[in-house]
């Protein structure tokens, strides 16, 4: 589901991030204590979508994530969040 | 001539340049080893938690050199303040408006700040140019209410990452930072790149998406 091997670090706050390097542009997932943000940018627009991990289920989890691989993929980001 | 110096609290200007400093950071603890990671650390644009991130006011409309040469001792005298001493590699500049207006719907604000350091005497102390706990130059960009501020940072990643390096004396930059973005791009990155630029000039000459 998500490309290569990421590059792991902490963030200022002590979340983890991973960024990873796609053929189609880099995610950057940051992992805090109950949710996951995954960013990217498609076409030129940030792109973010927020994942709740506290109770949710893995297949939902991989749903949410495909989102954004799907919109670096194909270039289309219509059901994320790009503003906010 | 005189240094360029914005009179204090005076408004940003969209075409002042703005620099956001790169220090070197920690890898982490126990994976050393990792493939080195080829970009800026997002880390370098996280805002503390006052939600809000420092920048430099570094010219009108090129980064000054004087004003460089101001900066560069506060820049590396901060290194040192880090809890571990890091490394200060230099900046990277964007025009003002690419920050204020970061995308077209998103609109951040840069707030003047000069640091004038402690007071002399229970009084605002004179700027002086050998008192390395002033800096004149120093702006804030307030992360907007309800934006997360790691998307802040990414964001605000995104558009340094396409802004002027300016390296610090005697310093190398980071791997993940490329004199210049288009080397170092694959083939396929730089027809990628061209073939969006061309949606996006048809787009916008027959308003199709």
């Amino acid at each position: 589901m998500l490309p290569a091997e990421p590059y792991l670090h902490s963030s200022l706050q002590g979340d983890l991030v991973a960024e990873f390097n796609s053929p189609y542009g880099p995610i950057t997932m940051v992992v805090s204590g109950d949710h996951a943000l995954a960013m990217a940018t498609v076409q030129g627009q940030p792109v973010q979508s927020r994942m709740q991990l506290a109770g949710a289920q893995p297949d939902t989890l991989r749903a949410e994530l495909a989102k954004i691989t799907e919109a670096l993929r194909t270039g289309r980001y219509g059901p994320l969040d790009a503003v906010r | 001539m005189a240094r360029w110096t914005p009179s204090d609290n005076r408004p940003v200007g969209s075409n002042e340049h703005i620099g956001r400093r790169l220090f070197d950071e920690p890898k982490l603890f126990g994976a050393t080893d990792q493939n080195p990671f080829d970009g800026l650390d997002l880390r370098n644009f996280e805002a503390g938690i006052d939600r809000e991130l420092s920048v430099d006011r570094v010219g009108e409309a090129c980064f000054n050199p004087k004003v460089k040469r101001y900066l560069g001792p506060r820049a590396e005298a901060a290194a040192t303040t880090f809890r571990v001493p890091r490394i200060f590699h230099g900046w990277l500049t964007v025009p003002a408006r690419k920050l204020i207006t970061p995308r077209p719907d998103m609109r951040w604000t840069i707030v003047p700040s000069p640091e004038c350091g402690p007071p002399v005497d229970g009084a605002v102390a004179p700027w002086l140019d050998a008192d390395m706990a002033q800096n004149r130059y120093h702006a804030h960009v307030p992360i907007p209410a309800g934006m997360d501020g790691q998307f802040f940072a990414y964001v605000a990643r995104d558009i340094f990452k396409t802004g002027e390096i300016h390296r610090a004396v005697g310093a190398a930059m980071p791997a993940g930072i490329n004199a210049d973005p288009g080397r170092g791009k694959t083939k396929l990155q730089k027809w990628a790149g061209r073939q969006r630029w061309l949606a996006r000039l048809r787009s916008f000459i027959w308003g199709d998406d």
